[in-house]
């Protein structure tokens, strides 16, 4: 025992003066290296107190598709475009302006923009005007909001902003707030998404709960892949649509009649959370309606009532999520109501991991079976757009996280797979994402992974028809 | 008068040994000594691997001490990249309860819940770990006086502190602990813990320990992961701007607080 100790106690910077025994004093200095703290080679950001601050980052993102055949024809009007080899040559950059006016109020602008140089690399000719419009360039102001303190227990925050419900981390089920850029699905992780919108939100906080109203001024919508790209070729939905363009979506105007709405109420409790939700807001859902002018994409308003909540048992984290959707515009058969339910858990007891796993059902009240068996000539034969959907359909999600080398480094993977019950095969298809973030320095971070899509068997075409985008990718970041 | 007199003689003339503190007695001056409340003060580490590499992460640090818990909240300066990040724990004095802990993460701007028992994790890849960063309960563990010492001319008790129970080992990540207590005001000035891991030590030295509005606390502590006697990785933990009995309340210990940042 006192060996032990002994020996062990060598460890220490300088000697202990033992009154009680000898000491073995050998080993402190060969345990010694770099005793330099590093205030002078690491920069330390401003101070919390400064009253602004601006930070950002520049980033140079690479993907590689190595599914896809060349000169896939993909296009309307059977274009040939190659979506093969590069993918994606793309600069990045974002900038972050925070202010805190007082100890009450404060405010964000933060803005990004990217542009593609992989088009004109592989020659910007060669593809549609939609695709390029789509993934060549971007300009979006992510936040732009202010917000404060009107009384002790009353907070409002006016601008563009971002709201996020419910307790999963992978499958959106109460989480309906924000539209999301799905230019790239499979590609980019929920954090980057989510697309803002200009609100007005009010928090009422009253013991361990907390109320917000908001209401949702900008009518913005889901960013789409182009029709024609890789990630929506003519035949997503099957046969090649028998349109020569993609039907364009209506514009929704900033009207009374757009306005969106939105109630929570939020408690935080020891060792569980419960929030109750409920939602006017638009649908990501489109149909077709045919105008004078010809085919036109709807989105329609939709009501959500639910409640999500977890419990944390130890190193177990159980959520649960439930949605009853109202209204929703099934064009096959006319509006119908859906419940949603997600059931979920999160590991840490192994040590700097987290494991995760969720399950979600969606259920159509009152189904019919030419939701899922309409094709689309003979739902474009009726003047109106398959529906695509089961009665109960189910998608699950993987999602493994694992920290070393001091946090430095991450190994992640995900998983994400589409099946459910209805007419023929019930898988429908998913993606499997694998990555590792790398932090070389506290500035300068490095990515890179692998995305592969898995095609299913079932009615559904989304998956088989996206099944050829499996792609490498990197991105090397510098932050600020 | 008198009989003060006598009493007073009876005690000096008595074998030191008889006041002795026990063990038990030490770790409990150490768990109830005034490590003040309400405070708040600004953290820097300086994470140092093998090579000589250095990380620095810069924090804000709030707490609050309550009936049977210390609230905290830590918001991350920097780096740029966790900046706006934020940390709620209520830490419960009955290790039979969990912690509360909720992250703040900015880039999702969403407040997730935490839920691990096990801290022997790496705290935001430092030498140490949640379990270094929370009150221990002292109840969890056996002690031991080992002998008498000094570090830096101060006269220590060398402890020995036995996990009771697999539970708390495999929660913590030690198997045993040295603790050094110095004897003027019970604070612990240096730590040896055994880990797990075969051949794995780690070595906290309180480098800097300051008087600050009539409490003790360590300004500057350094941890040190060994194996087979080789420095793997260290830590340096450096604390400023310390103050005391702040204007804090419990409103500001919410999932509101580090949602809405510094």
């Amino acid at each position: 025992m006192a060996d032990e100790l002994d020996e062990a106690m060598s460890g220490f910077d300088e000697p202990i003066e033992d009154e009680l025994g000898d000491f073995d004093e050998s080993g402190f200095d060969d345990l010694e290296f770099s005793d330099n703290t590093g205030e002078d080679k690491a920069a330390v950001l401003n101070d919390a107190d400064d009253w602004y601050r601006v930070s950002g980052y520049g980033a140079l993102q690479f993907s590689y598709n190595y599914m896809q055949a060349s000169e896939s024809t993909v296009a309307p009007g059977d274009m040939p475009m190659d979506f093969s080899g590069l993918s994606s040559l793309k600069l990045k950059a974002g900038i972050t302006l925070d202010m805190k006016h007082s100890e009450r109020w404060r405010s964000k602008i933060e803005a990004i923009a990217w542009y593609d140089s992989a088009w004109a690399i592989k020659g910007k000719s060669k593809y549609t005007d939609e695709v390029l419009d789509r993934y060549e360039y971007f300009l979006d102001i992510k936040d732009a909001y202010i917000q404060g303190s009107l009384t002790k227990n009353l907070d409002i925050k006016v601008g563009r902003q971002k709201v996020i419900w419910g307790k999963s981390d992978s499958i959106r089920i109460t989480d309906i707030i924000n539209p999301l850029d799905n230019r790239s699905p499979g590609m980019v992780d929920i954090e980057d998404q989510r697309l803002s919108e200009l609100m007005t939100r009010l928090d009422y906080y009253f013991g361990d709960w907390g109320l917000s109203g908001i209401i949702i001024h900008e009518p913005r919508l889901e960013v789409e892949p182009a029709f024609g790209s890789d990630y929506r070729p003519s035949d997503t939905f099957g046969t090649p649509i028998p349109y020569e363009k993609f039907p364009e979506r209506e514009n929704h105007n900033w009207s009374g009649s757009n306005m969106q709405y939105a109630l929570s109420l939020d408690g935080h409790f020891t060792g569980w959370d419960m929030s109750y939700y409920f939602a006017r807001v638009f649908d990501n859902r489109f149909g077709v309606e045919f105008a004078d002018t010809g085919p036109v994409r709807t989105i329609d308003l939709i009501n959500m009532v639910g409640t999500a909540g977890n419990v944390a048992l130890g190193s177990w984290l159980l959520k649960g999520e439930l949605a009853l959707i109202t209204d929703i515009n099934y064009r096959s058969t006319g509006r119908k109501n859906r419940l949603d339910a997600l059931i979920g858990v999160d590991y840490m007891g192994i040590k700097d991991t987290v494991i995760s796993f969720e399950f979600a059902n969606r259920h159509i009240f009152n189904y019919e079976e030419k939701m899922l068996t309409m094709s689309i000539e003979e739902a474009v034969a009726q003047s109106m757009f398959p529906d695509f959907v089961r009665e109960d359909s189910m998608q699950m999600a993987f999602r493994s996280t694992y920290s070393f080398d001091h946090d430095n480094a991450q190994i992640n993977y995900l998983l994400s797979l589409a099946f459910g019950n209805g007419v023929g095969p019930g898988f429908d298809g998913g993606f499997q994402r694998l990555w590792v973030d790398y932090k070389a320095t506290d500035a300068m971070s490095l990515n890179a992974g692998v995305v592969h899509y898995i095609a299913g068997s079932s009615a559904i075409p989304f998956y088989r028809a996206i099944a050829n985008n499996g792609r490498v990718f990197s991105e090397i970041k510098y932050s600020f | 008068m008198k009989l003060k007199q006598i009493a007073l003689i009876y005690c000096l003339l008595m074998p030191a040994a008889v006041f002795a503190l026990t063990a038990d007695e030490i770790a409990q001056r150490v768990d109830t000594r005034d490590d003040g409340d309400k405070m708040i003060s600004t953290m820097e580490m300086t994470l140092i691997d093998k090579n000589g590499n250095q990380r620095i992460r810069k924090m804000k640090n709030h707490s609050m001490d309550k009936e049977n818990e210390t609230q905290n909240v830590i918001f991350f300066l920097s780096p740029a990249d966790v900046r706006n990040t934020a940390f709620l724990t209520y830490d419960y004095d009955d290790s039979k309860l969990d912690d509360d802990q909720w992250l703040y993460l900015p880039a999702l701007q969403k407040t997730k819940r935490i839920a691990s028992s096990d801290k022997s994790s790496s705290f935001m890849g430092s030498d140490f770990t949640y379990s270094d960063m929370t009150t221990r309960d002292i109840s969890d563990y056996s002690y031991r006086i080992v002998k008498e010492s000094k570090v830096r001319e101060d006269k220590v008790w060398v402890m020995e502190s036995l996990p009771k129970t697999e539970k708390t080992i495999e929660e913590t990540g030690y198997k045993k602990s040295y603790m050094f207590v110095r004897q003027d005001n019970f604070v612990v000035v240096r730590a040896l813990h055994i880990l797990q891991e075969k051949g794995k030590k780690k070595y906290l030295d309180v480098k800097k320990l300051e008087l600050i509005e009539g409490i003790w606390v360590a300004t500057e502590i350094e941890m040190k992961t060994t194996q087979d006697k080789k420095v793997l990785h260290k830590t340096v933990l450096k604390l400023s701007d310390i103050k005391f009995n702040q204007d804090l309340d419990s409103s500001f210990f919410t999932v509101r607080r580090i949602e809405k940042g510094l």
